[in-house]
């Protein structure tokens, strides 16, 4: 794969991302990822994959206003940026034109 | 809200992760264990921990990727376009966190493997605590190996720890190669009457040069100055930290205060430093904690008692072999001057180092005990590697696609064994404070013979060694499975199917297991014969029977009550008051109590000897107050027990005992018999009687000594009015439980206005399993030593049959389905773990031939090759392990032919 290229877990957190309007910190997108996928990704993944994508330039982050109770801190939270939004379309395409048409012939293997 | 669990994990983790995301992944974490587990709790300090494990080794590795994309940018900028050189650090950190990533994900798995090698690691931490504090820890003074304990033989005794006060100054005076010569009195009883309340402490007399001589100084006031070493000097004495808080409550102004002691106003000069102990060796009789010191006076003409423990310092550059030789030549001068005092037996003199001393009857079994947790490492260590193979064969992918990759082999070697070195790390904490624990639990048995428990902890000493224990059992156990790991064969299991890694997987698990229970017969035989020693033991006749019977001791005022009549009196009402207190049933006295103390030496003579040659003759004598046999259980054998009238001066009477009657009257009845006791040349410290003469009036049954193993002297009694002393044991035995009985004697005394306090009130069973502790002690160690050993054995049997079993699923499934009976898949799956066993036994037998004769020293009863033993062993190994076999293979039967020909 090219440098760039994005990997699985990249794609779902910028997915998960999107479903949550666009802006979430860290908890909320691995709470998404796990209901949505059923899968038990690792919570470490995540993090290091949103990191790589502020590295890439996909994703940008901002500080929102400490949280009105003692002690409260400010959250950082992610937001896609219209280049990612390209990509994942990009690779959605390729998926779908691979996809195209085997429908029945993964039925009849997965019987 | 932060969770609780700061510290290491913590601390990991910030150091962890990077800088600019560190406060946010641990503020969102802690979101996620309050939303979890309401943030407390144990179920949340393993979350977090396990967070802590993947996340820093996520992290880590991210970290190390990008440190390489960059020098591999820079590698490329100048012209090397592979980039195939890592740099060595973040491989080795890529090991790590490779590592841990692997055990957080079969937490499991790490857990038996860590649960397993702590079982292993945390016995050796602990023994090792006893060796360090016991043996290798130099004595607490100055230039400790330059001290030594001068002992003798004479006259029928042997390595007896004192010699005469002349006999101390013509060391000092001759002997070129001794810088110094010290000497202490044992203990005795200091009675401290001053103030408002009594206390019985402990005392000693030491001559003044003998602290500087150890290197110590009193914190408050000073040492004894060298004239008080001379008779009529104003009394003095320097007391033991202890006491000065106890009783003086550190008081500041102690030096030139007066005290009352033992009927004397003495003034006390000097407080010694917190935690000074003379530490002397078996038979020295100087209790650890002595709280008042007296100067000793050394008088020259005195060669008649051999009671005084002679330390000495050898002169610097003075091998032992020199001084030694030098302390014999000097002692064959005296004996050649002084024909008078010495018999024709002469005496020998003999030096001893005195750590060497001090733990010369402790050792054996310390290093046998030591020996012995070193075979359950063996046994942790091979369980470990066992697991570590078996689960070997999940990766083999993964490792074959490495080494495909070009991974070199020693890199893969590597890896292995830095998964060893992360479980053996973990195990060695886990040990550590399962040593700890252990360790307390131990001295809670109260090894009474153990010199130096104090010194026994755990300390940067045995921290090292725990940790090279851990390391060196990470390389015993990681080395197999790493060098299995990185086999050019593992190739082949790319090819999907292939099977022929877990031929020689499983034979070396085996060669594991025979190993185990090789090692497992050797402990369990070892435990075996130690049992058979207690067992022994136990059932020694005494000559007395110690149950229900209650001692203490008395004393009375000694001005007060100076008339030995007087003194006879007062034990008369004494005894006869206690005699009528309810659940009282017989009443005695005497004035050593058996197994308590070493007792009073005297030689004796019988027949044609009564006048003259004393030959190599030795017996324990004491004094008895009548009732003393009745009291304690001993039968009368032939004549009678003392009785009141019986009063040495008009018509000198004595008891002996039935070893004493054999050696001296062999056949005959001795009663009526004369015999002559030489308390002149006593050796103990005691005022000299005269009595040479006495008639034998009964004989009783022989007491055994301290050390019950061993025959102990003959034993002579004498009534209590040949020495009317001022302080007696009390022997009272009772119809219920003996101590009710103590506060009803300490009322009479009271009443009686006694004027001293009743004092070391224990039971006569209390002493008797003092004796015996120091055996009950090694027995209990090796035992759950044993057991250790056989609960891993065990599951290393059941977990490579079990392994063995999975493996042959196919294979049953082909035999079931060909019409093979369900018992002969039984058979065949349990003939496995018992080749094993059959292997492992003999080899064991031959280990535990060695290992039992190297403690020989510690049996009593049963010999080293005793046949029940090691017969009864490996028929109690192969039961278990039959067990152990039979349940996996009893699984092996529930397979579905049709779901195992299936399988791969």
């Amino acid at each position: 794969m090219p440098r760039d290229a994005l990997g699985e877990i990249e794609q779902l957190v910028l997915l998960a991302i999107l479903r949550l309007d666009n802006g979430a910190y860290g908890v909320p997108i691995v709470e998404e990822i796990r209901e949505r996928t059923g899968r038990n990704v690792s919570r470490a993944a995540v993090y290091i994959a949103l990191r790589r994508l502020r590295g890439k330039g996909l994703v940008t982050s901002w500080l929102t206003d400490p949280e009105p109770v003692p002690g409260g801190r400010a959250k950082r939270f992610f937001r896609v940026e219209p280049e990612a939004i390209a990509r994942l379309a990009e690779v959605r395409e390729t998926f779908m034109s691979m996809w195209e048409g085997l429908a029945p012939t993964l039925k009849r293997h997965s019987g | 809200m932060r969770l609780s669990p700061r510290g290491p994990a913590r601390w990991l983790l910030y150091h962890a992760l990077p800088r600019d995301e560190r406060e946010f992944i641990l503020q969102e974490l802690d979101e996620v264990a309050a939303r979890r587990f309401g943030g407390q709790g144990l179920g949340a300090r393993l979350w977090y921990l396990r967070q802590t494990a993947v996340f820093a080794a996520r992290f880590l590795n991210e970290r190390r990727r990008e440190l390489l994309d960059r020098s591999r940018q820079r590698q490329y900028d100048r012209d090397d376009p592979l980039g195939k050189r890592e740099p060595a650090m973040t491989g080795l950190v890529r090991d790590i966190s490779f590592a841990l990533r692997l055990l957080a994900k079969q937490p499991g798995f790490a857990a038996v493997v860590v649960l397993t090698l702590a079982l292993g690691i945390g016995p050796n931490s602990a023994i090792f605590s006893v060796v360090n504090g016991v043996l290798l820890r130099p004595l607490p003074y100055e230039e400790p190996e330059q001290l030594a304990l001068i002992r003798i033989d004479l006259s029928g005794l042997q390595a007896h720890p004192g010699i005469a006060r002349a006999e101390v100054l013509d060391f000092r005076h001759q002997a070129e190669a001794l810088a110094d010569v010290g000497a202490v009195t044992r203990e005795f009883i200091a009675n401290l009457t001053g103030g408002d309340r009594m206390e019985a402490g402990l005392g000693a007399s030491v001559t003044p040069n003998l602290f500087p001589m150890l290197g110590i100084r009193p914190i408050v006031g000073r040492a004894f100055r060298p004239i008080e070493e001379t008779a009529d000097q104003p009394p003095v004495a320097i007391i033991g930290h202890g006491l000065w808080q106890r009783r003086f409550g550190g008081d500041p102004q102690i030096v030139g205060r007066e005290t009352e002691i033992n009927n004397r106003m003495v003034e006390i000069v000097g407080v010694l430093p917190e935690g000074f102990r003379l530490l002397l060796g078996p038979g020295t009789s100087l209790s650890p904690d002595v709280d008042v010191w007296f100067p000793l006076v050394l008088d020259p003409e005195d060669r008649g008692f051999w009671a005084y423990r002679a330390i000495v310092r050898m002169a610097p550059g003075v091998s032992i072999e020199q001084a030694e030789r030098e302390v014999k030549a000097v002692g064959a001068g005296l004996v050649a001057d002084n024909p008078d005092t010495y018999d024709s037996s002469g005496i020998a003199f003999y030096l001893h180092p005195l750590h060497n001393d001090l733990v010369q009857d402790v050792r054996p079994a310390i290093l046998v005990l030591f020996g012995a947790v070193a075979l359950v490492l063996m046994i942790a260590c091979t369980n470990a590697a066992s697991l570590l193979l078996a689960r070997m064969k999940s990766r083999e992918r993964e490792l074959a696609l490495r080494a495909a990759l070009g991974a070199h082999r020693s890199r893969i070697i590597r890896q292995v064994l830095i998964e060893s070195l992360v479980l053996a790390m973990a195990a060695g904490v886990f040990g550590l404070a399962l040593g700890t624990y252990g360790l307390r639990g131990l001295l809670a048995l109260q090894p009474g013979n153990l010199p130096r428990i104090d010194d026994i902890a755990l300390d940067p000493t045995v921290l090292a060694f725990t940790l090279v224990a851990s390391f060196a059992a990470s390389l015993i156990f990681g080395l197999v499975p790493a060098w299995q790991a990185s086999r050019p064969e593992m190739q082949g299991a790319l090819k999907v199917g292939v099977q022929h890694q877990s031929g020689l997987r499983a034979r070396t698990r085996g060669a594991m297991v025979v190993a185990q229970v090789a090692f497992c017969v050797m402990l369990l035989i070892g435990a075996g014969l130690l049992v058979r020693t207690f067992a022994s033991l136990r059932g020694i006749d005494l000559g007395f029977s110690p149950d229900s019977v209650l001692t203490m001791r008395a004393a009375m005022n000694t001005q007060e009550f100076s008339d030995p009549e007087a003194r006879w009196e007062v034990w008369r009402q004494f005894t006869a008051r206690i005699a009528e207190l309810p659940g009282v049933s017989e009443v005695g006295g005497i004035s050593l109590v058996p197994l308590g103390n070493q007792g009073m030496i005297a030689s004796y003579g019988v027949g044609d000897d009564l006048d003259t040659d004393w030959n190599g003759t030795s017996a324990d004598y004491r004094f008895v107050l009548p009732g003393y046999f009745e009291s304690m259980g001993m039968r009368l054998i032939s004549g009678r027990a003392f009785d009141d009238g019986d009063n040495q001066q008009l018509t000198p009477v004595a008891i002996i005992d039935e070893s004493l009657a054999a050696q001296a009257w062999p056949g005959e009845d001795p009663v009526g018999r004369q015999i002559a006791i030489g308390l002149g040349t006593a050796l103990n410290d005691d005022e000299s009687e005269e009595s040479p003469r006495a008639e034998v009036v009964g004989v009783v049954t022989h007491i055994r000594g301290i050390d019950i193993r061993r025959q102990v002297r003959p034993q002579i009694y004498l009534p209590y009015r040949a020495s009317p002393r001022s302080s007696m044991f009390l022997t009272v035995r009772a119809s219920g439980e003996p101590a009710s009985v103590a506060e009803g004697i300490r009322d009479q005394a009271r009443a009686l206005g006694l004027g001293r306090p009743v004092h070391t009130v224990r039971t006569m069973r209390s002493y008797v399993d003092a004796a015996m502790s120091g055996a009950r002690f090694t027995l209990t160690l090796m035992a759950t030593l044993a057991g250790i050993a056989l609960l891993l054995s065990t599951i290393g049997v059941y977990s490579v049959v079990a392994y063995l079993v999975r493996q042959r699923t196919r294979e049953t499934g082909i035999r079931l389905a060909l019409g093979a009976e369900r018992a002969d898949i039984v058979r065949l799956n349990l003939r496995e773990g018992m080749v094993m066993t059959a292997i492992g036994v003999p080899i064991g037998l031959v280990g535990a031939l060695f290992f039992a004769r190297s403690f020989e020293a510690l049996l009593f009863g049963v010999a080293a090759t005793d046949p029940y033993t090691f017969l009864g062993i490996p028929l109690l190994l192969l039961a278990v392990t039959a067990v152990a076999s039979w349940l996996p293979a009893r699984r092996a039967t529930r397979v579905d032919p049709l779901v195992a020909l299936r399988s791969e």
